[in-house]
């Protein structure tokens, strides 16, 4: 099989098991998000929203393309209050028991499996050697992460991986402006990208460089990505849009989440800040590296340091995923890493997976109840669970076990490959 | 009340045969078989003396008859079942009980005894199923064995039954199957032609129904319904059975549009009362809450749907309903619940194996014009 026909071969059953899995799962925030777009959609809010503006806009446009082939006049996605978006159990109920709801949840994901397959061609691309590009392939089209995250439970984390995947590319060609205007749009698809901007701005550094020329590149990369990043805000303001469409006015207000962040209210603050520290000190001292090499090894170890303090939720683990698979490029061996995180990420989810996780709901088209057995935790407390090691205590040895993981695959990807 | 003799052979057969499946019966005394004491979930630590071990704890056995005629049965059960739910089920085919024929009480204070129920004839031939509820670690004295007699003395406290229930009314597809316009309700004021809400939790409940769901496809609504600010709105029904009280895992929700007249009409259905694991049970009563709407509502009319006229109210299911159900699809019946699921989009589901079948051919011809 020649490298074509590998990436034919690959490529086709990625799809396939994509398809098989679009119509038939969900969580319940991708029906909140898609009452978002349809409400948009049928009251021409089309310059009002600016949350997550490229994703939010990229969804809008399959939706209407779907509107061809789905009827929405029935009130299935009727919201009578848009800060009000997040959908309770019995909206979701109706949506799940809709006639229609196998190609709903087709269509709703149609632009996740154009973003997804589109990054597997870029990996393909970024990777150079016929042998890495090939597991650093099937890596990305059949790890359960992406999988999960994009096709069970619905989200829409491969677009923005996407902007990031062509953010590294640009990089690789040293094409710093626009690695920079795609960095800025995948930071309008997701907020937590903003952790890798200390990274990117010190992986554009050109060490042999004069400091003057590299002080006005810097500045003109980070001039681009304000403007990128502030341009829709500006633009709905200067329409006259409404920015806080979607926005609860009852919710807790951004101020009232800093203040125990920065006081240790989050436990996790300090220890991810000072290693992240630490990691831009290592970045700078390997400043003889590519600018592509810098910013990949840095930005996979960047989400290893924050995953390791803070857990989230289930489908963020795929954010994980693409640098690790991006250092193949670079000689690291990732291959066991990544088995050891798909299993720690299973077990640790299963333990601590709610009603809209690991089992009720995901098959809702089906029945409300996928596995029939009811959620893993009642199962773990009635047949696993004793006095002494109860499920909370197995959460917090998973946690543990994660961490070393994470630890682990860190070692792989900053160690040296001998020549 | 009573069945035709058919009907009944019907019910014994189907119902109870899947009721009382499955039990666990430990045999305890020898000797005629009409005379055996048998028990379930229950655990004897001393001759006749029993512990609860279950779930399901009942104890049968045959009465004593002191009396030709009885008109009580007096029993003592020890004080560890005072004030607890008890049943007892008096018409059996070879120990399968019938659940359309029992007595529901509970008892302050041993001894005691029962007024049976006229009409019936109890003699100590008569098989007795004696159900424990909702106690867990309760026990049960039964050394002596319940008495059939036709006189109490004074230091016997009568026994108040909570219900007593002789054979079970069917749906019938010729009678009218308009529900008792007697509904209680809550944080209402008025009448049914006229009642707004009082209150922000809304609802109007049936009179008690103890119906055989055999027929049953649905209950219909007609109402006359004030303007909302919304233009969906959701209405909820909840069905009491003899097994479960009301509750939201036995509910039903639908959302409708609001009509410019305010005529809202829309049918629940319930067919599954009698198709689903555990079938054909007893509707005891029914709950209806109506959205918080200020302004004036009327009931127009409320209607149990027999199955063979379901075909009249097909279009009242709206398409937004969400059914909450004690019961569980099995077996054949789940196989085809999961087909009619799936074609029910028929459209999509054809053009999706399509899909999947041109990606397959796609694939296979790439992989082999890059030889």
């Amino acid at each position: 099989m020649n490298n074509k026909q590998f990436l034919i071969v690959a490529l086709g059953l990625g799809i396939l098991l994509r398809l098989a899995l679009m119509p038939f799962f969900a969580h319940v925030d991708l029906f909140s998000e898609a009452r978002r777009v349809f409400y948009v959609l049928e009251n021409d809010f089309l310059f009002d929203n600016s949350h997550r503006f490229v994703v939010f806009y990229i969804e809008v446009i399959f939706a209407w393309f779907s509107t061809l082939f789905i009827d929405v006049t029935e009130g299935l996605f009727y919201l009578s209050d848009p800060s009000q978006s997040v959908s309770d159990l019995v909206d979701y109920g109706f949506f799940l028991n809709d006639p229609n709801i196998y190609r709903h949840l087709f269509f709703f994901k149609l632009p996740y499996l154009v973003f997804d397959v589109a990054t597997a061609l870029l990996i393909w691309k970024f990777v150079d050697k016929p042998e890495h590009r090939k597991i650093a392939l099937l890596l990305w089209l059949f790890n359960p992460l992406t999988l999960f995250s994009t096709y069970i439970f619905g989200r829409f984390e491969v677009i923005s991986l996407f902007f990031l995947m062509a953010c590294a590319l640009q990089l690789k060609y040293d094409h710093v402006f626009r690695a920079s205007a795609l960095f800025a749009i995948a930071l309008l698809c997701r907020e937590i990208n903003l952790l890798y901007i200390p990274f990117l701005l010190i992986a554009l550094i050109d060490f042999k460089d004069h400091w003057f020329r590299n002080i006005i590149m810097l500045s003109c990369s980070a001039a681009i990505i304000s403007a990128v990043y502030l341009l829709p805000n500006w633009l709905i303001n200067l329409s006259g849009g409404n920015t806080q469409l979607f926005v609860d006015p009852t919710a807790a207000h951004a101020t009232d989440t800093l203040r125990p962040l920065l006081s240790l209210g989050y436990y996790w603050f300090y220890p991810i800040v000072i290693s992240l520290a630490v990691l831009a000190i290592y970045q700078w001292e390997t400043g003889d590296r590519p600018k592509a090499e810098r910013f990949v090894l840095s930005a996979s170890v960047v989400l290893f340091i924050y995953f390791g303090f803070n857990v989230h939720s289930v489908h963020y683990a795929a954010w994980l995923v693409l640098f690790p698979i991006l250092s193949i490029q670079y000689g690291k061996r990732v291959v066991l890493p990544f088995i050891a995180l798909f299993g720690a990420w299973l077990i640790l989810w299963l333990l601590k997976t709610d009603s809209g996780v690991f089992t009720l709901f995901l098959a809702a088209p089906l029945t409300t109840d996928f596995i029939g057995t009811g959620h893993f935790p009642s199962i773990f407390q009635q047949h696993i669970a004793t006095d002494t090691f109860t499920l909370h205590q197995a959460i917090q040895l998973m946690r543990s076990i994660f961490l070393v993981v994470l630890g682990f695959f860190a070692y792989r990807v900053l160690k040296t490959e001998a020549k | 009340m009573s069945l035709t003799r058919s009907s009944k052979r019907k019910i014994n057969r189907n119902l109870l045969r899947v009721l009382l499946t499955g039990m666990t019966a430990v045999v305890l005394f020898s000797g005629s078989s009409s005379a055996q004491t048998i028990t379930n979930d229950l655990s004897a630590t001393s001759p006749a003396h029993y512990d609860i071990s279950g779930d399901d704890p009942y104890i049968i056995f045959n009465p004593v008859q002191q009396a030709e005629k009885p008109r009580y049965l007096s029993i003592d059960l020890g004080s560890q079942l005072t004030d607890v739910p008890l049943e007892i089920f008096f018409n059996s085919e070879q120990d399968l009980f019938n659940p359309y024929y029992k007595i529901s009480f509970t008892v302050s204070s041993f001894p005691a005894a029962l007024e049976l129920p006229a009409g019936t004839a109890f003699t100590q031939s008569t098989r007795l199923r004696l159900d424990i509820n909702q106690c867990e670690s309760c026990s049960l004295n039964f050394e002596n064995l319940p008495v059939l007699t036709d006189q109490i003395d004074a230091t016997v406290t009568l026994i108040e039954p909570k219900r007593v229930q002789i054979g079970i009314v069917a749906l019938d597809k010729n009678s009218a199957t308009i529900i008792n316009p007697d509904w209680h309700f809550n944080d209402l004021n008025g009448a049914l032609d006229k009642f707004e809400m009082s209150a922000d939790d809304p609802f109007i409940v049936s009179t008690q129904l103890s119906l055989a769901t055999e027929h049953l496809a649905g209950v219909y609504f007609k109402l006359k319904a004030p303007k909302s600010n919304h233009a969906w709105n959701s209405y909820q029904l909840f069905y009491q059975t003899e097994r479960h009280s009301f509750s939201r895992q036995a509910s039903s929700t639908l959302r409708i549009a609001d009509s410019d007249n305010g005529i809202v009409e829309f049918m629940f259905p319930l067919d599954f009362l009698s198709t689903q694991q555990p079938s054909n049970i007893i509707l005891e009563r029914i709950r209806l809450d109506i959205p918080e709407i200020s302004g004036y509502w009327t009931l127009l009319e409320a209607r149990l749907v027999h199955k063979e006229n379901v075909a009249d109210y097909l279009r009242m299911i709206p398409v937004q309903l969400i059914q909450s159900k004690q019961q569980v699809v099995t077996g054949r019946s789940l196989i085809k619940q999961s087909l009619i699921n799936v074609s029910a989009d028929i459209g999509f589901s054809i053009s999706y194996l399509l899909l999947m079948l041109s990606v397959t051919w796609i694939v296979v011809r790439g992989y082999r014009s890059s030889r």
